[in-house]
């Protein structure tokens, strides 16, 4: 209900016009961040979270594929390796989430390349607003899980 | 090893959800699209009308300039007055006029913005008009201050627009001043027009408008003026960068060109 709630206020203020400033004409995508702080949950429920938080992202783009199916990848082997061969701390969220940032933020380069859509300045300001939108995020999700733990 | 067959079948069977979802959800009018507009439509209304009241003009000062603008524009006022409300009126009483006497066949669907996606880096937005009101992919938006692009997906209540700055957005294009014809498109997050002819007179300062070529956008909407001349180090060919007429991340409302006169019309030679 919690993740409910956080998901849909953060799509929200993701998509609605004049709420957030563009930096260098780039903006926060707060919905990855949410995926990405999310991981610290079970593996199934990290899977779904990533693939939900990726087809709202790509929603707004004009189909539902690349976000969804990356997020919905990433978080699951992201979630795996925190359960099982990485202490389950924020540290450890915060290390391996800038590793699936720098994953997908670089695949979405990669195909905005082959669409003739691209501009690396922007994709490394988006990427770095977003992973700072992450941190706090990573925080409240992370103490969530525990207290439910 | 129980654990991991089960989060492998949730992977997997997350994916398979993502692939249904994905191919409900591309086309123009996709059942997908359309449902969420209508489920979100109403929340992204609300929101950004909040977020535009954080920086709209006083109404003391809206009805002063309203007044003003009545007393000149009386025939635009009694077609308008009964679909705008008072603050609609008095800014589209200013963009109206001059278009409407530029292309008198322009039939407008005004919209406000009601979404910008933030993986968009060409200042792209959805309006909330669709389908249901007779968009169309492929019309043209225009604001009060000129050209703005075109739709590019419509759902049944509302559509995505790409600004010119996108890549693939072409316009036909005009000098105002020197009657020189270019192609106008977005290189780089720039707006730049090109194949303009060796003899070209074009200068710094000078009004670029749409040419109406190939019955895509309305003749005479201004798309902005020259900032700069430059030459192409590959070819030695001209080209003028613009500064353009809209501010696509500032815009809050926009009309789709439902049709004009010249639409579908290829060439004017």
């Amino acid at each position: 209900m919690l993740v409910s709630l956080e998901l849909s206020a953060l799509y929200i203020l993701e998509n609605t016009p004049g709420l957030i400033p563009a930096a260098g004409g780039a903006k926060p995508l707060f919905l990855v961040a949410a995926a990405m702080s999310l991981t610290s949950d079970e593996v199934a429920a990290a899977t779904v979270y990533g693939a939900v938080c990726g087809a709202l992202t790509d929603l707004e783009s004009g189909g539902v594929g690349f976000f969804a199916v990356t997020l919905a990848l990433l978080c699951y082997f992201q979630s795996t390796l925190l359960h099982t061969s990485f202490r389950r701390n924020l540290p450890s969220v915060w290390l391996l989430s800038l590793g699936a940032a720098a994953a997908v933020f670089s695949a979405d380069f990669i195909l905005r390349l082959f669409f003739g859509t691209a501009m690396w300045q922007r994709c490394l300001i988006r990427a770095a607003l977003t992973y700072l939108a992450f941190l706090p995020l990573s925080v409240i999700n992370f103490r969530r899980t525990d207290d439910e733990n | 090893m129980t654990s991991r067959r089960k989060n492998r079948r949730a992977l997997l069977f997350t994916l398979l959800a993502v692939l249904l979802t994905g191919i409900l959800s591309f086309g123009d009018d996709s059942p997908l699209r359309s449902a969420w507009s209508a489920v979100t439509g109403g929340i992204f209304n609300l929101s950004a009308n909040a977020a535009a009241q954080l920086d709209s003009p006083s109404t003391e000062e809206l009805l002063d300039e309203n007044n003003r603008l009545k007393s000149e524009n009386a025939a635009l006022q009694k077609a308008l007055a009964d679909s705008l409300e008072l603050k609609d009126e008095n800014r589209t009483l200013w963009s109206y006029f001059g278009l409407k006497k530029n292309a008198p066949g322009l039939e407008l669907k005004p919209a406000f913005v009601s979404r910008r996606a933030p993986t968009d880096d060409f200042g792209g937005f959805s309006l909330g008009a669709g389908s249901d009101l007779g968009v169309r992919t492929g019309d043209a938006v225009i604001c009060e201050s000129g050209l703005v692009g075109r739709v590019i997906s419509t759902d049944s209540f509302s559509c995505r627009v790409a600004t010119l700055l996108s890549p693939g957005t072409r316009v036909a294009a005009i000098d105002g001043e020197t009657s020189d014809s270019g192609i106008v498109e977005g290189h780089d997050g720039s707006l730049v027009m090109t194949q303009l002819s060796e003899s070209s007179r074009v200068k710094t300062g000078d009004m670029i408008l749409t040419s109406g070529d190939g019955g895509v956008y309305p003749p005479r909407i201004i798309i902005g003026r020259v900032a700069e001349l430059k030459t192409d180090p590959s070819d030695a060919s001209s080209f003028a960068v613009l500064e353009p007429a809209a501010d696509f991340e500032a815009l809050t409302e926009a009309a789709v060109v439902i049709s004009f006169t010249e639409k579908g019309v290829v060439g004017s030679e």
